[in-house]
């Protein structure tokens, strides 16, 4: 019975964590580029939902609605008016840049939020329910059910409309979309709009289950980074899996081992199998 | 018949290699313009810069009368440029009828069910629509170099670039992308073709142009081009 508890709690913290390595995923597959600046989007997304939350007295999940278009169009207007401007000149300059934004958003956010400790809480999120026994959190099932949604609504986005076709023909061949007319300066701009979404639906997952600050992204960039690298580029079911399995081994490791375990995993993949990291968007 | 393409003076290349060297050329309407010339003369690079993949260092590219030299790739796609690459280039993940769709769509500014329609045609044109469901990534290299044609026929293409669409095809292979390229200029549709190939550029072709060094060398009857001295000396290393 402990073992079955332990399983599921991985598998609904997972979730939250292929919502964390979701973002990261697509960017490197779609337009090449490692964003340096996702765990601050990520984090800009869990100071959106305590705005919009405490500050309008909606409920955390309501505000998702304002918060996730908000996020989708800072995405897609720093693609297009910066970071597309880099990567004309090359792949580092544009490193480089999402650096640079990394560090200006979280001292921007410092200087607007201070750096307060933050948490959302709602009257449900110490509430634990009786499923054949085991006592699952219904907090932890909300979100996994916000994150398996939203893969679901990217997934059917990505394989039957017209922009979500000329996103994965960019991320398979650039020159070969150009000519095929489509504008690839719009679809990475658009690539990086629903980058930065599903950050923020991270976000909110970060701020409904642990405090935050102004500091926390790096700590969820190298998260996203390590899922990232476990499911392959830009393979959104491959992300979805190792979510799970990097959540197994938080819950199995605990506090202390947790991240760790997951490091030397990492480096084992990097090590083992360097073609892993050459992937284009899935769309089985 | 009208001036559909004219390169005045063209010069262009990759950093600072200059491959094009003061390239000048007419393509007249509805013809099938062949281009030959040795490895390194500039044939691709020509055909990148037509299509806006390189920029242009100097020197004007004029497409239907209007200045085309600083636009973007995706908008001379859309004026009517379509290319197809040496080696097939097809969205391998995506299936057959998606690769064209997406030509379409984007291409061509075509509403959904255009779409749909003009990319069946396309296919039927090449002989692909039994496999319109499969994954581009199975096809042959025959198949691919269909699926290139039919991508480029269905971005509306009215100029379209060839590249080697002939290279690496059995002789068998070749009668069949000839008759379809035939097909093509049968739709009213003027044609840039560069091939090695020299028999294929003989028969195929209204006009052939060799380049070498990135300069027009010679161009007029493909009959005679291929004879001419010129052409026997630096394409083919001399007249025995």
């Amino acid at each position: 019975m402990y073992i079955l508890q332990v399983i599921i709690n991985g598998i609904l913290l997972g979730s939250i964590y292929a919502m964390l390595g979701l973002g990261m995923s697509l960017i490197l597959g779609i337009v090449k580029l490692t964003n340096l600046s996702h765990g601050e989007f990520v984090i800009l997304g869990s100071y959106c939902s305590v705005l919009f939350s405490a500050r309008l007295g909606i409920d955390p999940f309501i505000s998702l609605l304002i918060t996730v278009p908000v996020m989708f169009v800072c995405g897609y207007v720093l693609q297009r008016v910066l970071i597309n401007h880099a990567m004309s000149r090359g792949a580092e300059p544009a490193l480089l840049v999402t650096f640079g934004l990394s560090i200006i958003l979280k001292d921007g956010m410092l200087l607007l939020f201070s750096s307060d400790a933050r948490h959302v809480s709602a009257g449900y999120s110490n509430r634990v329910i009786k499923i054949f026994g085991l006592d699952i959190s219904l907090l932890n099932i909300l979100l996994m059910l916000l994150s398996v949604l939203s893969i679901l609504l990217l997934m059917l986005f990505l394989n039957h409309t017209y922009m979500g076709r000329a996103i994965r023909a960019a991320a398979d061949d650039v020159e070969a979309a150009r000519l095929s007319g489509i504008n690839i300066g719009r679809t990475f701009s658009v690539a990086m709009g629903l980058s930065a979404a599903t950050a923020a639906i991270a976000g909110f997952c970060v701020s409904m289950k642990w405090t935050f600050y102004p500091s926390s992204g790096g700590r969820y960039l190298l998260i996203a980074f390590v899922i990232v690298v476990l499911g392959g580029l830009g393979d959104i079911r491959g992300t979805l899996l190792s979510g799970f399995f990097f959540g197994l081994i938080q819950v199995i490791g605990g506090a202390n081992y947790g991240l760790l375990i997951s490091y030397i995993f990492m480096i084992i993949v990097l090590v083992a199998s360097p073609a892993h990291s050459a992937g284009s968007i899935s769309e089985k | 018949m009208n001036e559909i393409l004219r390169f005045e003076n063209v010069a262009s290349g990759y950093d600072r290699i200059r491959i094009l060297n003061e390239l000048s050329f007419t393509v007249t309407e509805g013809e099938i313009l062949g281009v030959i010339g040795p490895n390194g003369s500039g044939k691709t690079t020509m055909l990148n810069t037509l299509a806006g993949l390189l920029r242009t260092a100097s020197g004007k590219i004029f497409f239907d009368g209007n200045d085309i030299t600083v636009m973007a790739a995706h908008s001379r796609c859309r004026i009517g440029i379509g290319r197809t690459f040496q080696i097939p280039r097809p969205f391998s993940e995506m299936t057959v009828m998606e690769n064209v769709l997406v030509a379409s769509v984007h291409g061509a500014g075509l509403s959904r069910k255009e779409a749909a329609g003009i990319s069946e045609e396309c296919l039927e044109m090449v002989g692909l629509i039994g496999r319109k469901n499969e994954k581009a990534g199975v096809l042959t290299l025959l198949d691919c170099k269909k699926l290139e044609l039919a991508r480029a026929a269905a971005t509306g293409a009215k100029l379209l670039l060839l590249d080697e669409v002939a290279a690496g095809l059995t002789e068998a292979e070749i009668e069949d992308i000839t008759g379809l390229v035939s097909g093509l200029k049968e739709k009213d549709l003027t044609i840039i073709w560069v091939e090695h190939i020299l028999d294929v550029m003989k028969n195929s072709t209204d006009r052939l142009m060799c380049m070498a060094e990135g300069r027009n060398v010679i161009c007029g009857d493909p009959k005679e081009v291929i004879d001419s001295d010129i052409v026997q000396e630096i394409y083919l290393g001399g007249k025995e």
